[in-house]
């Protein structure tokens, strides 16, 4: 909200010290400085002078000639204001005047001829003299100023400061409240706001009812009738300082309303009574049927859940948020009925909300407003219609049937202390509950009974007086203390139970903790193989989970009620969506010839039942994810060839790696696979029978693009499912390293095609166990002269002899054992190399 | 050496090893003659084995010899052994060998900025004794808010908006053997949150909710921090992202207060940034603390004059903090008579712009391959 600082002194008990340290003081008090605008009286020969006559300009239809008398001389002046009229007081900037400019440089008016005629100054905005945003028209002076006097014994330097209010002070939407808080950080004091008159009474009394069901909404209802209104523009204070804070100026009844709520935080309504049916006001919940043709132009259908302003016949506002079209005041209206009433901030945010109508009446009512200022409210609004000849208040109400018990609770002193960390003496904490407090009670106990002002109701605890004390002493008087009492206690009893608490899908905090060890692990194995960390938006589009994982997945994605946009309208189920996009970006802008190499760690959801999850949540998972696209070796001179990352080398770099955190893989069909998968190139990863993860080529369309002659290989693995199948893990344990040197031998087989390598060496680890350390292929081909249905295998076994005097004929026993029990098991034709 | 060696042609079987030791133009085929001349399996070995079998005057007599033979056959072994090790040290200098040639590895990866910055944060509580825990990203409205203090119609849900979740029909049967009935037809009912009277579902806002389970199960004391995504129904420009880090800590004792909170950061600032960097407290407001508190560090690009990274006040905002709020200990099962606590919460996205420079926090989630390797990590 924006405060004109002038306007906040009004209330202060001394003056304010300079705008600097002012605004040293609201950022202390924790109300951020979003802006300041000084309107300190940047300009120089500007006088208050009178429009004698107006006449057209001979050139321009849009210019007009006016001559202006300042007192001593005339001048004739050129001006394209449309409120120039003869009669008014006005700000003349004379030749020689200094204004600031727009760009923060000051310039000077100098004789010039506008379209052919001399103009000798110039009439100022609001905006041309700084002292608001109002560059609409010229600015209207009051009628009683002395001609020829400089702006500057009238205009005193001000400034205009916006400030970020905590969502929890609804009482700073005001200069009185504001004025409050600066009250008691400079003086210790309370603001003069007792100053301002008390209620008008009159004999007269208006019908006014609230219905019994809708006192909870509407606790009370102020209402006072004026008569003998001229419906004109407001004074220059009032117009002045709604036009500087950026409010418009509409007539002097709702100038004055406004006025009044950017002074007191109250906000108010006026009627046109002559619209009022029955002269009575109801306030009361709307029938279902009703409408309303509001101030905004719209139309609404009301029903039981709104609460309305009605006459004897319809509703002729909604409560606290917009008044109606028919009834608002307007250049006939003689007779004013003006409102000030207190809504319940809950139902005027619900309705609000529901509506979307957000006003400036609905922002504060549902915030919170002070029910025991109403009166002070509807008198300070009648003050300044009353500045009017002719007006008179015939009749004034209040409904207000239980007046709210003040609240009070029960203050220690010595818990605000212990809540600070550093001791508040007695006196200190003291003075600083007088002007917040009502009355402050010390009791023998130590204890104190605080009853808070009515505006600051959110004072309910030790705590609430602890942060008070913080903001209006400072946060130094923490660092002060911290050279005796800063410490940070040690922990000596962390309960074990903490590491066993459960924290998701009835999994202890411990075992989550451990799915994202295994995952940092995994990232960091990955770092050392090329791959970069990535991380990728949570959100994804439904088009996207269709086309990488597939139409089931989409069914059964977590979705938004509420997305931001489509393409964030569910919950990633994998982390292949995220890198598919990072190929596209990292693909498309230019960058064709730079290898991907990508990896994630996130967590994914899905309602798939076959997800570990705890009614009502979706199920979650951590996962890890990479992507590998490009040569992965980079060009070099001892290096001829560019390898492309393949699938085997994603296989292979997965295997390593989790065979690092203790997890020993096969390999497997897969059985459920995503729509984006190469038919052939996809496998499962299978850790004590239970799948944890894949490896397959990405096959969409783009993908496959032949220019990009190199395939997309993505690889996911699910962490917390590892992390249950590691659970509990015999610990490792020392084994003798083995005396006897390893046995280097080639074999090569001729076998059917469909055989894969995983069979062959199934054989050769049955017929030679232990003696078995390692086999790896060599080299697979086909041939004709193998026959069209036949391919050939040529591998390496590495044998470890139990000790170092094995005969040769030995060695090739066992190789010969192993050669029969490949034919015998897989038909095959063996070649000793 | 194919005939067989005895002590009569010892002679001639010297001047052959010798012979073929001189003729050795590398290390391998060095090796593979000593193993032919004197290993293991060799005629020499077995002629010196054989000894034993001789008479006391043939061994007199043929022992010395063999063994002065093999002690000047190893000599003669290890001598060209040494002239092959010279041998390598003496490089042709046809400048093929230039050393100034870039070198061969696969090349490493690099660390997300985001993670870089959060495993150092993290980091320093662990030093400090704060124990990390994993939270959950799609959370009850309960936890999220009621439990927090920010019961249903507070006005601080509007620092929250929210992104609810849809929870399918068949989301709150109980699981058993008759929902099993193999509904694969890829369509689901959904519920709007609203037409179901329990707790809603939503993308948790903040990372505090994980207070909850830990407060709730376990007694204090303890220190807790917690790293993850939080998300808020926020338009897409340069400073709001839907979705973004935050780290939160909280430690509950029976005595702790404002003033500790405040000496944990100010260590904690000092070990991110630095011993010098000013710390300053500005109270504020959160509904699940009181007293609340905004730590900010001077601006470390400008150094406190004022500069973009700053919005011109020399400070940066780092993070939100304050005491756990008497009626959340309460909710959550303990007295809050008996136990206080204090609590930090940040984001780790405007750490790393501050600490980085980045302009814009969309950079963070384009992955551009070039974007990440700029950093450290
Ligand atoms: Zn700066």
């Amino acid at each position: 909200m924006k405060y004109f600082l002038s306007w906040v002194q009004e209330f202060l008990p001394g003056p304010l010290p300079d705008v600097d340290h002012v605004v040293a003081a609201l950022e202390q008090l924790g109300l951020s400085v979003a802006g300041l605008e000084r309107t300190q009286t940047a300009f120089e020969g500007v006088v208050t002078a009178q429009v004698e006559n107006v006449g057209n300009h001979p050139n321009a239809e849009r210019l007009r000639l006016a001559t202006v008398f300042d007192g001593s001389h005339r001048h004739q002046v050129v001006c394209g204001a449309v409120n120039l009229a003869k009669g008014q007081c006005v700000a003349l900037a004379k030749i020689g005047a200094r204004l600031p400019g727009e760009d923060g440089k000051s310039f000077v008016i100098e004789t010039r001829k506008i379209r052919g005629i001399e103009s000798c100054g110039m009439i100022c905005s609001a905006r041309e003299l700084g002292l608001g945003q109002d560059a609409q028209g010229i600015m209207v002076l009051p009628q009683d100023w002395v001609l020829g006097r400089p702006m500057q014994s009238y205009i005193a330097p001000d400034a205009v400061i916006d400030l970020e209010l905590p969502s929890n002070r609804w009482d700073l939407m005001s200069h009185l409240g504001l004025s409050r808080e600066l009250a008691i950080y400079f003086w210790r004091a309370s603001s003069k706001d007792h100053q301002l008159s008390n209620p008008v009474e009159t004999r007269q009394k208006i019908s006014i009812s609230i219905a019994e069901n809708a006192l909870s909404a509407c606790a009370r209802y102020e209402g006072a009738l004026l008569s003998g209104i001229k419906v004109g523009p407001s004074s220059w204070t009032v117009s002045h300082r709604l036009r500087a804070l950026g409010y418009p100026t509409i007539n002097n009844v709702v100038d004055a309303t406004n006025y009044v709520m950017l002074e007191l935080g109250q906000p108010l309504h006026a009627f046109d009574w002559a619209k009022i049916k029955g002269e009575t006001i109801q306030v009361r919940w709307a029938q279902t049927g009703e409408r309303l043709a509001a101030l905004n132009g719209r139309s609404y259908e009301l029903g039981p859940q709104d609460l309305v302003i009605a006459d004897a016949e319809r509703p002729v506002a909604l409560a606290g948020i917009i008044g109606g079209e028919e009834t608002k005041v307007v250049e006939t209206t003689t007779d004013v009925l003006i409102e000030c009433a207190w809504f319940a901030r809950s139902h005027v945010r619900r309705r609000s909300k529901a509506l979307g109508l957000s006003t400036e009446s609905s922002q504060r009512f549902e915030r919170e407003t002070d029910v025991v200022l109403l009166g002070l409210a509807v008198n300070r609004t009648l003050e300044i219609l009353k500045e009017t000849p002719g007006v008179s208040v015939r009749a004034t109400t209040s409904v207000f049937p239980n007046p709210p018990l003040p609240v009070r609770f029960e203050l220690s002193p010595d818990l605000v202390s212990k809540t600070l960390g550093f001791s508040v003496s007695n006196e200190e904490l003291f003075s600083l509950l007088t002007p917040l407090c009502e009355e402050t009670e010390k009791f023998d106990s130590g204890r104190w009974l605080v009853t808070p002002k009515s505006w600051r109701s959110d004072l309910r605890l030790n705590e609430d007086i602890a942060e008070e004390a913080l903001r209006y002493l400072g946060f130094e008087k923490i660092s002060k203390h911290q050279d005796d009492s800063a410490r940070i206690p040690a922990i000596t009893n962390i309960p074990d139970e903490l590491q066993w608490l459960e924290g998701e899908q009835g999994r202890s905090f411990k075992e989550l903790t451990k799915a994202r060890y295994y995952g940092d692990r995994l990232v960091e194995l990955f770092l050392g193989d090329g791959f970069d960390e990535a991380l990728n938006h949570s959100m994804v589009s439904g088009g996207q989970i269709e086309e990488i994982c597939g139409p089931q997945w989409l069914a059964n994605a977590v979705q938004l009620e509420n997305p931001v946009s489509a393409d964030m309208a569910f919950v990633r189920p994998s982390l292949s969506l995220g890198l598919y996009q990072n190929w596209l970006r990292n693909r498309r802008y230019g960058k064709g010839g730079t290898p991907m190499f990508l990896q994630e760690l996130g967590y994914v959801h899905s309602w798939d039942s076959s997800w570990p999850s705890q009614a009502p949540m979706p199920g979650s998972a951590l996962h890890w994810a990479a992507a590998a696209w490009g040569p992965f070796w980079p060009l070099h001179w001892k290096r001829q060839e560019e390898n492309n990352f393949d699938f085997w080398q994603m296989t292979g770099t997965l295997e390593q790696s989790l065979r690092r955190i203790g997890a020993f893989v096969s390999r497997r069909k897969p059985a459920n696979p995503m729509a984006s998968w190469h038919p052939h190139f996809q496998i499962e990863f299978c850790c004590q029978g239970v799948d944890i993860g894949y490896v397959a080529q990405i096959a969409t369309e783009e993908s496959l693009d032949h220019r990009w002659d190199s395939p997309l290989i993505v690889a996911e693995v699910n962490l917390d499912r590892l992390e249950s199948l590691l659970r509990g893990r015999a610990s490792v344990r020392y084994a003798p390293v083995p005396g006897a040197e390893l046995i280097r031998r080639d074999l090569s087989v001729i076998i059917e095609k469909s055989i894969s390598w995983g069979k062959i060496l199934k054989c050769v680890q049955k017929e030679l166990g232990d003696l078995l350390e390692m086999a790896a292929p060599l080299d697979v081909y086909v041939a004709p002269k193998l026959g069209h249905s036949k391919k050939s295998v040529a591998f390496r076994v590495w044998l470890r002899p139990p000790n170092d005097a094995v005969r040769v004929d030995e060695i090739n026993e066992w190789l010969a054992r192993a050669g029969r029990r490949l034919k015998m098991d897989i038909a095959a034709e063996v070649r000793h190399g | 050496m194919t005939e067989s060696l005895t002590f009569e042609n010892l002679e001639s079987f010297r001047a052959q090893a010798l012979n073929a030791i001189e003729k050795a133009n590398t290390g391998q085929k060095l090796e593979k003659l000593r193993i032919n001349i004197l290993g293991r399996k060799s005629s020499f070995q077995s002629l010196l084995s054989g000894l034993s079998r001789l008479s006391l005057e043939q061994k007199r007599a043929q022992g010395p010899r063999l063994n002065s033979l093999r002690h000047e056959l190893e000599e003669a072994i290890e001598s060209k052994r040494r002239e092959f090790s010279r041998l390598t040290l003496q490089i042709k200098d046809d400048g093929t060998n230039d050393l100034t040639l870039p070198g061969l590895a696969a090349p490493k990866g690099r660390r997300h900025p985001l993670s870089v910055v959060g495993r150092r944060i993290l980091n320093v509580f662990e030093h400090l004794g704060f124990r990390y825990v994993e939270g959950r990203e799609i959370e009850l409205d309960e936890n999220n808010f009621t439990l927090l203090n920010i019961p249903e119609d507070h006005p601080a849900r509007d620092l929250h908006d929210t992104l609810y979740i849809k929870v399918p029909s068949s989301g709150f049967q109980v699981p058993g053997p008759e929902n099993k009935t193999g509904d694969v037809s890829g369509s689901k009912n959904f519920f709007s949150n609203a037409q179901l009277g329990i707790s809603r579902l939503l993308l948790r806002t903040h990372t505090t909710p994980v207070w909850v389970p830990v407060m709730r199960g376990a007694k204090p004391p303890y220190r807790v921090v917690t790293m993850g995504r939080v998300f808020r129904s926020e338009a897409v420009d340069a400073t709001h992202l839907p979705g973004f880090s935050q780290i939160d800590a909280f430690y509950v004792d029976k005595s702790c207060s404002m003033n500790d909170l405040t000496a944990t950061l100010e260590i904690w600032v000092a070990e991110l940034f630095g011993p010098e960097t000013p710390v300053r407290f500005r109270p504020s407001y959160f509904p699940f603390t009181e007293p609340s508190c905004e730590v900010e560090i001077g601006c470390f690009v400008c150094l406190g004059k004022g500069c973009a990274a700053c919005k011109k006040t020399g400070w940066i905002e780092m993070l939100g903090a304050g005491m756990i709020h008497p009626s959340v200990i309460q909710r959550l099962g303990h007295d809050p008579d008996q136990w206080r606590g204090f609590a930090f919460g940040l984001g780790i996205e405007r750490v790393a712009m501050a600490l980085y420079g980045v302009p814009d926090i969309r950079f963070f989630y384009e992955n551009d391959v070039e974007f990440i390797r700029q950093f450290p990590g």
